[in-house]
């Protein structure tokens, strides 16, 4: 366990290097030139010039390459070509919107599809063994940004509740309570589009362990001990149950951060995956590097995470490092 | 393979019919470009045409109906590519074992790591927006899963009697895995194959919605991304593009959830047959 979980953490560093590096020279020996963007169109050489040599892009790949991972050892991400300031101000500042997304969608989508998940495990009639796959199948294949259009016609023009995007009213300035009030209205549609297209996903895994569960002898001999099918379900087959929603959950990870730059352009939500895009499109390469950076950790801590969570809830499980 | 999954699996067939047809038809049914054709702008779906006209006067059935075979080429190519990698990088670590599979095993989990959506953005916006391009890079960064399913196929294979008896008889890694293994791991892996063409049907339609896709290509991401400003005014515009491909991802799950009926339908008789007995002894139980 232990052997495991330190190959596990060497591998995070090494992984973070190689993605680093593919992008590196990905966007480095792509077009597009930063200093048109930095510089403005109508400039003298001079100045262009003395820009190159500000930003230090006048020096071979490598060594660029080089002196962007000393560094990054030492904290420090450089400075954002477009914002003017520091890499870590910016993403600091946009990555509590994209945690406020993401985090509450995972809570939330795995613990109501659990509950729901164990409800519909009652009904196994061949009717409903039909119908909810499919039913389920279908909401999870809604495109994310699709869904979240879908969710403002329905909530934002015809009811009129809540807002169409962004996270604050721009109209007027609200203080304390309110403000928070304030933030978790405009919440409200974001996060239930990345709930709903989670949600079905663990309805389905979870039923159909579910029902295996209950056709196994075990089950029938907790019955026949007196216990009731909702004590027996929660004191003998949930815990077999939930391991492939734990599986499941982390690989939703990486396709989590897709939903949420997805659903952030939706509602022009001010997160990193916006700010990505924003980024790429200015060609601002500390910042996309930087963000990469940020998402990436995300990931492969969140699946980590899940690791660990798995061998809590299944002791019979133990990691070979060998893989 | 039971009756609910035979049911599942036709039902998954159906939903993944227009693309299947736009595939094959597209040149048939809609010879024009969507982007040459111009009539008035914002018809209603009428007779003339069936899902109306956009913005632009283009007509939508054409869109969607040229979206549709984009999407599913797209698909196709992924999958070949990552299958390509996947099968033989997966038989060099079964067969060789020893360091070439410590490595190409290590090199599976750092690809299974990576955040691969940012990636395939970060190619699609420096290294140029073609289908190619997305193609190959999609394909580059899904073979993982692929070559994981070989492997462990491949390294039970490898103890089976009939494979000792070929290597004895002097039978090389090319004849082996040509004649021996291939056959036998193909039904297995494409079992996962309706899955890889949804994630990149998924990735491409995401990408064309970020404004990343091929600008010369139809793509119902770019329909999807063009329609959001007339939610208003043309319904028909958000509508038909999200069902069409919502369904055609539907279809891809629903063939992938009922995995059974795709392996028994290219599994090797006898498999099936025993395969076969043992679900009808799991119905008995």
């Amino acid at each position: 366990m232990i052997n495991f979980l330190i190959a596990r953490i060497i591998q995070i560093p090494i992984t973070l290097v190689i993605i680093l590096c593919i992008t590196f020279f990905l966007i480095h020996a792509a077009p597009g030139d930063p200093v048109a963007s930095l510089a403005g169109d109508f400039v003298t050489k001079e100045y262009r010039d003395l820009i190159i040599k500000h930003y230090e892009l006048d020096k071979p790949l490598t060594i660029q390459a080089l002196i962007y991972f000393k560094n990054i050892f030492t904290g420090d991400f450089g400075t954002s070509y477009y914002f003017k300031d520091s890499v870590l101000n910016v993403i600091g500042s946009r990555i509590i919107p994209t945690l406020l997304l993401v985090i509450p969608s995972i809570v939330i989508s795995s613990f109501l599809g659990i509950y729901l998940g164990f409800l519909s495990a009652r009904s196994s009639t061949v009717l409903s063994r039909i119908s909810i796959p499919v039913t389920s199948i279908i909401v999870t294949s809604i495109p994310t940004f699709w869904l979240g259009y879908l969710l403002i016609i329905f909530f934002s023009i015809k009811l009129n509740i809540f807002p169409i995007q962004g996270i604050t009213n721009p109209r007027h300035s609200l203080e304390g309570l309110y403000y928070y009030v304030d933030i978790i209205f405009h919440l409200f549609l974001p996060l239930l589009t990345m709930i709903i297209s989670q949600l079905a996903q663990v309805i389905l895994l979870l039923r159909q362990k579910l029902i295996y569960e209950i056709s196994l002898p075990y089950f029938r001999t907790a019955l026949s001990k007196g216990l009731s099918y909702r004590k027996a379900i929660i004191n003998h087959s949930l815990q077999n149950a939930i391991l492939p929603v734990i599986t499941v959950a982390g690989n939703r990870f990486s396709f989590l951060i897709t939903g949420s730059i997805l659903t952030e352009t939706v509602f022009a939500w001010p997160g990193l995956g916006r700010l990505m895009i924003q980024a790429i499109e200015v060609r601002d390469y500390p910042l996309v590097l930087g963000i990469l950076f940020i998402l990436s950790v995300i990931v492969m801590v969140l699946n980590l995470l899940t690791d660990l969570v798995y061998t809590l809830i299944d002791p019979r499980i133990t990691f070979k490092s060998d893989g | 393979m039971d009756n609910r999954h035979k049911i599942l699996f036709y039902f998954g067939i159906i939903l993944i019919s227009p693309a299947l047809f736009s595939l094959l038809f597209s040149w048939w049914i809609t010879p024009t470009s969507f982007y040459i054709e111009s009539h008035e702008a914002f018809t209603e779906p009428c007779f003339e045409f069936i899902m109306g006209t956009d913005d632009l006067g283009r007509d939508l059935f054409t869109g969607i109906v040229q979206g549709l075979r984009n999407s599913l080429l797209v698909g196709i190519g992924v999958t070949f590519i990552a299958y390509s990698i996947g099968i033989i990088l997966g038989m060099l670590s079964g067969y060789f074992r020893g360091s070439v599979d410590y490595l190409l095993m290590k090199l599976s989990e750092i690809f299974m790591v990576m955040p691969h959506f940012l990636i395939v953005i970060l190619s699609a916006a420096f290294l140029g927006q073609g289908v190619i391009n997305l193609i190959l890079t999609l394909g580059l960064f899904s073979w993982e899963h692929i070559y994981r399913i070989v492997r462990s196929e491949v390294l039970s294979l490898r103890t089976r009697e009939y494979i000792v008896a070929a290597t004895s008889l002097g039978a090389g890694f090319r004849w082996i895995t040509y004649k021996h293994f291939f056959p036998m791991i193909m039904p297995t892996v494409s079992s996962v194959m309706p899955l890889t063409i949804c994630y990149a049907i998924m990735a491409e339609a995401g990408l064309s919605f970020l404004g990343l896709g091929d600008p010369d290509q139809v793509s119902l991401g770019y329909l999807i991304s063009n329609s959001n400003q007339f939610l208003f005014s043309g319904w028909w515009l958000f509508v038909f593009p999200g069902l069409f491909l919502t369904l055609t991802i539907a279809g891809f799950t629903l063939i992938n959830f009922s995995r059974d009926g795709l392996y028994m339908m290219l599994s090797p008789r006898p498999e099936r047959e025993a395969k076969v007995q043992e679900s009808d002894q799991a119905l008995l139980y």
